[in-house]
């Protein structure tokens, strides 16, 4: 999809929803969360961008610096 | 206006853009098709919010943990399902089981941390110019260590591992280190 938004639609071009169950049923389980840190720390938050083309740009350019770093 | 990449105050922000960002580091990887369930997204997405792990709760978080957290659900939720072919990520890393995740997460926290801001108590804010930098060698190591994480067992040391690696690349970011 070309995440560039037209007509308010978001197409994401290289994700496929799946059609079929991979792999085997297994017993339903919930996700066990961590036990709380204790430690206080500084607050922080992520990265910040401007736009979803942000994402884009550098979601390519790691995609690319990994692409490069396993072909050596 | 700016957004944070991850832990808006709308899922659905932090939807569109961990969608975006799959899409788009996936297809400059090389790797064509990316079957995802979004579902599983979206749960990842929610669940990491709830009951956030922190004594002071997920506002006064570090970003490592809050992308640490966000990792653990990813890798054991397990939301690509397609794995990723070995001439592109090499032997070592197709054959590991849930490496696709481990990768995207990992990646995607790389992105996340590059330009993160901590609030120091002082008032100050320090942000996280220089971005993770590994070896090659190190990484799939890194990979396969990930592959098994879950939220219960491995979050505080992956998240201490994230911040230990953003201080490598930043220093001074960092309180004063001394010899123990």
């Amino acid at each position: 999809m070309d995440t560039n938004q037209s007509e308010n639609v978001i197409v994401f071009d290289n994700l496929v929803r799946p059609t079929n169950v991979v792999g085997e049923y297994v017993d339903l389980k919930a996700v066990h969360a961590a036990e709380p840190c204790a430690h206080p720390n500084a607050a922080g938050s992520t990265r910040e961008v401007k736009s979803l083309a942000d994402i884009k740009d550098c979601a390519a350019k790691s995609g690319g610096r990994l692409k490069a770093m396993l072909a050596t | 206006m700016a957004f944070s990449i991850l832990y808006n105050d709308n899922v659905d922000i932090d939807l569109f853009a961990l969608f975006t960002y799959v899409n788009d580091f996936t297809k400059s990887l090389g790797v064509e098709n990316v079957v995802i369930d979004p579902n599983e997204v979206r749960s990842i997405l929610l669940g990491m919010r709830q009951d956030f792990p922190h004594i002071d709760g997920l506002e006064k978080a570090s970003a490592f943990k809050k992308v640490a957290n966000f990792m653990a659900f990813f890798i054991s939720q397990r939301p690509i399902q397609s794995t990723f072919p070995k001439d592109i990520i090499g032997d070592n890393l197709a054959k590991l089981v849930n490496h696709q995740n481990a990768i995207v997460s990992f990646q995607f926290a790389i992105d996340c941390l590059d330009g993160a801001a901590i609030y120091r108590e002082d008032g100050k804010t320090i942000t996280l110019d220089n971005r993770i930098q590994i070896s090659r060698h190190s990484y799939v190591d890194i990979i396969e260590a990930l592959c098994g994480v879950t939220p219960m067992s491995h979050l505080k040391i992956l998240a201490v591992f994230l911040e230990q690696l953003a201080y490598k690349s930043n220093p001074d970011s960092q309180y004063p280190p001394v010899d123990i």
